[in-house]
């Protein structure tokens, strides 16, 4: 989700036109989330401490 | 043995992992945060970290996915000997970086971070059509709603730029004049595209995508709007073999041997955008089938 505003930001110096244009992003809704819910693993076979637990969701592949 | 390195909470690797366990390809996977002691065991030069230990010469290739290599650096006491030894710590590690960096490799540490800029001035060199561009610091000559702006820098997020919303610099198109001047700002020609395409790069072979994002207005102007309750639809698609030679030309000036390539197409016009050497490609690979992981662990 954006929110799409016009920030005005204060800095002494002068800054990109590009940052007059920023979008806000809302933050991940974190309302469902549980504290006894664990969505990252530690994986040693991958060597990763943020191996996902949750089955990712896939897109349908198409076949043309 | 293949070393890669990453990040700790990269998905790609761990999908490219998972074909080179597959392959019974051995690996070691650094992460962004570890750093390197330099030992030397029987003339061998050893690298040692909290989670990972290996000698140099073990490596037969290389992937450099994200992060870095990183060394731990001696500080001395006396000022002239802590100048000389910085020098002395940074060959050695300049030696380990290209030592590492002339085996079998997909992207090196060295040439991972690209100047827009230049990449864009090699584009046109190789004969890839570019979107005419500026840099300014006014908007004098802008062509309202026919000009775009975009960041010069890699990252577009802003994090915690408010509390703790992060921000994103978008793509956006140019419709007031300013009153006052600004700091320099890439200005470019907006290109009304049929479509996108982003296409994958490995050692002279490309594999794209086309990305129908014009029809929404949410993703008319930069598709990284994604509209989740109906996202574009992304479909293979077989670029033109002459573009293909200019991406390869391309890829070769810039010293890189993977990357995701951007083009819009209008007509029978393809504009070149931009190159990501890190960037993601998991989801084209998997919308695609072209089981891009697979290839990048077949080749290490």
């Amino acid at each position: 989700m954006k929110i799409k505003v016009k920030v005005k930001v204060k800095e002494k110096n002068k800054i990109p036109l590009t940052l007059k244009y920023l979008e806000i992003l809302k933050p991940r809704d974190t309302g469902n989330l549980q504290n006894d819910i664990v969505y990252y693993i530690k994986c040693n076979k991958y060597q990763t401490d943020f191996y996902v637990r949750k089955t990712p969701d896939k897109s349908l592949v198409r076949l043309l | 043995m293949i070393l890669i390195f990453s990040q700790n909470d990269d998905y790609t690797t761990n999908e490219v992992i998972k074909w080179l366990i597959s392959f019974k390809k051995p690996y070691i996977r650094v992460h962004d945060d570890e750093v390197f002691d330099v030992r030397i065991i029987k003339k061998r030069i050893l690298l040692k970290s909290d989670r990972n230990e290996f000698y140099i010469d073990e490596i037969d290739s290389v992937w450099y996915r994200r992060g870095g290599l990183k060394f731990l650096r001696l500080e001395y006491m006396n000022a002239s000997i802590n100048i000389h030894m910085m020098e002395t710590q940074h060959w050695i590690a300049d030696y380990i970086v290209k030592t590492l960096e002339s085996k079998k490799h997909v992207n090196k540490i060295s040439s991972s971070l690209v100047n827009k800029l230049v990449v864009l001035e090699i584009a046109g060199k190789v004969g890839l059509q570019v979107p005419q561009y500026y840099l300014s610091d006014n908007t004098d000559d802008v062509v309202l709603d026919k000009t775009i702006i975009k960041s010069i820098a890699g990252n577009a997020i802003l994090y915690k730029f408010e509390k703790e919303k992060d921000a994103a610099i978008y793509t956006s198109v140019v419709s007031i004049k300013e009153k006052e001047s600004f700091f320099i700002t890439f200005f470019q020609e907006y290109i009304e595209k049929d479509f996108e395409i982003r296409t994958f790069y490995l050692n002279g072979k490309c594999w794209s995508t086309a990305i129908i994002s014009q029809n929404d207005k949410e993703t008319q102007i930069d598709h990284r709007h994604y509209n989740h309750s109906k996202p574009n639809r992304n479909i293979p698609y077989n670029l033109p073999n002459i573009l293909e030679k200019k991406i390869k030309n391309l890829m070769e000036n810039l010293d890189l041997n993977c990357g995701s390539i951007d083009f819009l197409k209008k007509g029978e016009e393809f504009y070149f955008l931009e190159i990501n050497p890190i960037g993601q490609f998991t989801g084209h690979s998997a919308i695609c089938n072209y089981n891009l992981e697979k290839i990048i662990a077949n080749y290490l």
